[in-house]
């Protein structure tokens, strides 16, 4: 009977043991990512900070009106501090996950698996999201003016409507990226722009086919107008 | 290796006679590494506001390794950066972006004296009396040498002598008993200072500001002030400057009398700017007394300095508004009418800012700056002046100036991201001089803001080189409370008149040799009646001050 | 390359670029010129041209002489094909070149002629350059007989702000031709704007007023008409606009601490008999640059308050209310509105090619004014009109210089 016991015992202490022991090296290996984590997060953020320094990053951008397009709070934090926190919090996230991965426990790690697929998306979402607005804005000046001079007379609808395709582009890109939709976004897209170019062609064809004829033959007879021969310099 | 060595930033070797400079201490001006002190690294973030505001030059107060018992003055190593505030690798990063926006940028030198932690010192107390390494500082046995020689530090120090128990001897200090002064009549500790000064002219640094060179040398039955030894040295400084690369400056401080302070230029051989000490407390006098005597009184004292000279002129900086050089009677009239609190007073002088001392009446600012935009001289802008900043007369010493820069109205005034209670001294949390209702951000978005006027100011007097370097001549308007006075150069003749009362003034300016000739004010542009032989005739409002050119009529 | 450096009084710059028919005759009307004007001077030929493929060199080789001539190279642009400006390419490569030989050789006189200009007369020797080598001129700029439309930017930005600025009446300060002399060449040299932006389309306008800023005497040739002289693609007339003012504003910042302080302008001599010009019929389209001004004001009024005061603007609707057959635009406003654009440019209140653009419809508004005051009107009352708008940019100057020095933010 204390044999027994004493086998029981045995057995559970080397289950546990073997199960410490196949466990350990992965708490081990955890451990070390993390310390490796957050050593390569400030390495990441020291040489981020510098190389933005040294490119004048906030100079930069505050030339190119980043800061004041997108509403920076101002002073406090200097776009280049900002980018600086968002790569080093990114940094230190992956590796916590990497290290929930090596411990092996299932949920987590699939968990982790498909945030580390997803986390490259959404930061290319994020970023595309940016870019698209600074440009919608600028661009939409840009025709708005260009437009203009070449008198167009719906000067501000074409720049309205340069502003929300540029927009528009841009959240489908971003939800694209985060395979949010994929197909409904497609075919909405498809829908839209045939739509558009259908309307135009048969609005063309059929209401202002005198007028379009008209204008090309003025542009094929008389290539330049008048008054840009005149030299203005 | 003579191919490694950089030039000096400026093309023009006379850079420093146009220059706005701006004082600014590391330690409050920005802090990126969120440790609660200031550094270089947050010093280049904020370069591009520095460029904004129009200062041209910066006078960096000292940021060498030192244990900090006088605020960086006193020095443990001279060709280093103190770890606060970043490494050589910032400062020389800091250097090229300041270059790059054409900011000239000073240092300081501190010649006299040493911390006593310095190696140097630390080698001479162990060393046998006599040896080279001893003969490094000034050593006596007894406390009865160079008795004539004043205190400085009145409030702090009993004698310039101190026991060092490790020496067994007396070392002398014109400062802090902390600050053991050097030995100049040693050439040795003459050759180290030279390698220091090659050290960062080899960075690329602009200037130095000379800490303290009256006390140079010291010698038996005189002040050891001013003596002729020091200017030796000071000649040998100079040359060993020009001779290596021209286009750098040295600023001497020299709180003398603007007599003593002139020999300090000796015949342009020896500073190529040193501060104008006596003008401050009489622009200070004379705005209180509303009568411009005591202002023209010390203009007109000030001798004549070679051409290649220049005046540095201030109204406040990171010491006490110091009342050293004024009279008795002067000096008791300033404490009544400027720190009736007796906190404010500091050895012989009053440590508050330029608001507080003004106060915060933002028209009596405006006139002042206007003073020392238009006087003589290249002007010195104490940082945080420009917004108006206050002070905190609770913190010891002259701590209550060198409170943290207020960038923002959030915590630590933006100075910092840190926890407040880590930071190197309090921020301002008055209600009147707060972060909260004075800062950078706050006076950017406003255009009637007193920065907003600074930039617009200086951006004006940067137009002109006649204020750097025209003559001046005082008018003498009956009406004692309108100071007048005409500054030339070329072609280009300014007046400029100002209204020292704080009620409406008449004035009529005998402009007898400028007939013909039309005022236009400077700042609006405006076309004033042009002048003829009857005696010009201006209304001044309270605290007003006017520049105009004065310009040849359309043909 | 002959480099008979010594005792070479005269340099004749030529800037060409493919331009193998016009050349040979700009050659012949300029050596007759010498012949004929400078007959005593050594003269050096100096071509700086921009990688002709149809033989150019060859031919200014053939007409010149190896001794009298000097080739430089210069027009970097053409070698990488880059889309032309509407100026010549590498432009300031090439009068940067020509003037630079001209310092070395240390000639007494420079004139700087297009190898494409078929107006080039034997006379253009004796207006350039006897100035410069007999009368002591340092700058000599073409007077051009232009009609009402030609040279519309120039009549009313270039010369009006020019001469309002820096004191100095040249009609044409712009122009592509000029004579200087060996001591204005080396003050060229020293500048610091050969690298700058603009500098393609800008550096002759720069190169006049370097010489109005310094201390230097200045006067004008008549020239009778110039031919045109096209290169590269035709520009639209945006930016045409965006180019010519833009280099204007561009320099204001280098000279800022010249022209605060001129105050008037100064008449400057003129070097042969002004002809006359046929009156001749407004060429512009007036209802067209009127409804472009109309259609600017409606769309982009927006982004004209960052940089117009409200008065302006306010002036400006009204104008817009306006029948074609009153519609004048006042001068006082128009120099306003170029001032504050200046500012608004010098200020950076949006992206600068977004600011210069939404000039042009303004503009046009100036422009179908303009035309329409001077139908049929002689040289001379071009001229007097004209004037009127110089005067009034220099009366408004005043505003420039008081927003200069203390910005208003008007958003």
């Amino acid at each position: 009977m204390w044999a027994e016991i004493d086998q029981i015992l045995r057995q559970a202490t080397r289950q546990i043991a073997d199960h410490v022991a196949s466990f350990l090296p992965g708490v081990l290996v955890a451990l070390v990512l993390i310390l490796a984590t957050v050593v390569a997060a400030a390495l990441v953020r020291a040489l981020l900070g510098r190389a933005l320094r040294g490119l004048e990053f906030d100079r930069h951008a505050d030339h190119l009106g980043l800061a004041v397009l997108l509403g920076w709070p101002s002073s406090t934090t200097s776009p280049s501090q900002t980018l600086t926190r968002v790569v080093y919090w990114t940094v230190v996230v992956l590796g916590l996950l990497l290290s929930l991965t090596a411990l092996n426990a299932t949920i987590p790690s699939r968990f982790a698996l498909s945030v580390f697929q997803y986390l490259p998306n959404l930061l290319a979402a994020l970023m595309i999201l940016v870019v698209g607005a600074i440009a919608a804005r600028f661009l939409s000046r840009s025709v708005l003016i260009g437009a203009v001079n070449m008198q167009i007379r719906s000067a501000r609808l074409l720049s309205l409507a340069v502003r929300w395709l540029v927009l528009l582009i841009a959240v489908a890109m971003a939800l694209d990226h985060l395979s949010i939709g994929r197909n409904v976004l497609l075919l909405a897209f498809g829908i839209l722009f045939g739509g558009i170019v259908l309307a135009a062609a048969l609005a063309v064809g059929l209401g202002a086919r005198d007028a379009v004829s008209r204008a090309l033959e003025r542009q094929l007879q008389e290539p330049p107008r008048g008054d840009d021969e005149v030299n203005h310099v | 290796m003579p191919d490694m060595r950089r030039t000096g930033s400026a093309h023009d070797p006379l850079w420093y006679k146009d220059a706005i400079i701006y004082e600014l201490p590391v330690k409050s001006f920005c802090d990126a590494n969120a440790d609660g002190i200031g550094d270089f690294q947050g010093l280049h973030q904020k370069l591009d506001y520095l460029q904004s505001l129009g200062v041209t030059c910066l006078w960096l107060l000292p940021f060498f390794p030192s244990p900090l018992k006088d605020d960086g003055y006193d020095i443990a190593d001279y060709v280093n950066v103190h770890p606060s505030y970043g490494t050589m690798e910032d400062f020389k990063t800091f250097l090229q972006a300041a270059h790059e926006r054409g900011l000239q940028v000073v240092v300081e030198l501190v010649l006299n004296h040493t911390s006593d932690q310095h190696p140097w010192f630390q080698r001479a107390r162990s060393a046998p009396a006599g040896s080279p390494e001893r003969d490094y500082y000034v050593w006596s046995n007894t406390k009865q040498r160079y008795e004539q020689s004043r205190v400085i530090f009145v409030d702090a120090e009993p004698s310039n002598w101190t026991w060092d128990p490790v020496a067994e001897a007396y070392y002398w200090h014109r400062f802090f008993h902390h600050q053991p002064d050097l030995n100049y009549d040693n050439p040795a500790v003459v050759r180290e200072m030279l390698a220091v000064l090659d050290f960062w002219i080899d960075l690329g640094v602009d200037g130095f500001r000379l800490d303290a060179v009256p006390y140079l040398v010291e010698r038996d039955q005189s002040s050891c002030e001013n003596l002729p030894e020091t200017h030796a040295i000071i000649k040998a400084i100079r040359r060993h400057i020009d001779e290596r690369t021209p286009g750098r400056m040295l600023l001497g401080e020299a709180n003398q009398l603007p007599a003593d302070v002139r020999s300090y230029f000796g015949d342009g051989d020896e500073c190529h700017m040193a501060y104008h000490f006596p003008l401050m407390p009489r622009i200070f006098m004379g705005l209180h007394l509303e009568d411009r005597q005591p202002i023209a009184d010390v203009m007109e004292r000030t001798p004549s300095i070679p051409d290649s000279c220049q005046w540095a002129l201030f109204l406040r900086n990171h010491d006490e508004l110091t009342l050293e050089m004024v009279t008795d009677i002067e000096r008791d009239y300033m404490y009544l009418a400027y720190s009736m609190d007796p906190q404010a007073r500091l050895n012989i002088g009053i440590r508050r800012r330029l608001a507080p001392l003004l106060g915060n009446d933002r028209r009596r600012i405006e006139l002042l700056i206007g003073l020392l935009f238009s006087f003589p001289g290249t002007p010195i802008v104490y940082y945080g002046d420009e917004i108006g900043m206050g002070d905190n007369l609770y913190l010891g010493d002259r701590n209550g100036v060198r409170t943290p820069m207020q960038w923002t109205g959030d915590r630590n005034a933006g100075f910092s991201r840190c926890n407040p209670a880590r930071l190197y001294s309090p921020v301002i949390m008055d209600a009147v001089y707060g972060y909260d209702a004075v800062s950078v951000e706050a006076q950017d978005s406003d255009t009637a803001s007193l920065l907003y006027w600074m930039r617009n100011m200086i951006r004006l007097r940067q137009l002109f080189k006649v204020f750097g370097r025209g003559t001046m001549e005082f008018l003498s308007p009956s009406n004692r409370k309108v100071l007048a006075y005409v500054r030339r150069y070329r072609d280009d003749t300014i007046l400029c008149v100002a209204n020292l009362s704080r009620a409406v003034q008449p004035a009529e300016l005998d402009l007898g040799a400028f007939v013909g000739l039309v005022p236009v004010e400077m700042l609006g542009y405006t076309e004033f009646p042009a002048i003829g032989t009857l005696p010009y005739f201006l209304t001044l409002g309270p605290y007003a001050f006017y520049w105009f050119e004065l310009q040849r009529p359309r043909s | 390359m002959p480099d008979g450096g010594a005792g070479v009084d005269v340099i004749v710059g030529l800037t060409s670029h493919n331009d193998v028919g016009t050349v040979g005759a700009v050659v012949r009307a300029l050596q007759d010129g010498l012949a004929r004007y400078a007959a005593s001077s050594a003269v050096r030929f100096v071509l700086a041209d921009a990688g002709s493929t149809d033989g150019t060199r060859e031919a200014v080789r053939e007409a010149v002489g190896p001794s009298a001539l000097v080739e430089v190279e210069s027009g970097r642009g053409a070698e990488l094909g880059e889309p032309p400006y509407h100026g010549q390419h590498g432009r300031e490569a090439a009068l940067r070149a020509i003037i630079e030989t001209t310092h070395r050789l240390g000639a007494r006189a420079c004139t700087v002629i297009d190898a494409r200009l078929q107006s080039v007369e034997p006379e253009w020797i004796d207006r350039l350059l006897v100035p410069v080598l007999a009368d002591g001129f340092d700058y000599v700029s073409p007077y051009y007989a232009r009609p009402v439309a030609e040279g519309a930017i120039t009549k009313g930005i270039v010369y009006p702000m020019f001469r309002a600025l820096y004191g100095v009446r040249l009609r044409q300060p712009a122009a592509g031709e000029f004579g200087c002399s060996g001591r204005l060449a080396a003050h060229y040299l020293e500048q610091d704007f050969w690298d700058a932006e603009f500098a393609p389309v800008g550096i002759d306008l720069w190169l006049a007023v370097a010489a109005a800023c310094g201390e230097f005497r200045s006067c004008e040739a008549v020239l009778g008409t110039r031919g045109a002289v096209s290169r590269g693609a035709p520009t639209d007339l945006s930016t045409t606009l965006k180019q010519v003012v833009g280099s204007l504003f561009a320099d204001l910042e280098r000279r800022v601490d010249v022209w605060q302080r001129v105050r008037g302008s100064r008449a400057i001599p003129i070097r042969g008999a002004v002809g006359g010009m046929d009156p001749q019929a407004p060429t512009g389209n007036v209802d067209g640059l009127m409804e472009s001004f109309r259609l600017g004001y409606r769309e982009l009024r927006e982004i004209w308050t960052w940089v117009l005061p409200p008065r302006s603007i306010v002036e400006l609707r009204t104008l817009t209310e306006t029948a074609a057959e009153r519609f004048r635009f006042d001068d006082r406003l128009w120099a306003g509105i170029v001032y504050d654009f200046a500012v608004g440019y010098s200020l950076r209140v949006m992206p600068r090619d977004h600011l210069l653009r939404s000039l042009t419809p303004l503009y046009s508004g100036w422009l179908a004014s303009f035309v329409l005051q001077m139908e049929g009107a002689s040289l001379q009352g071009i001229e007097e009109r004209v004037e009127r708008v110089c005067l009034a940019f220099e009366s408004e100057k005043r505003h420039l210089i008081s927003r200069w020095r203390w910005p208003e933010r008007l958003r």
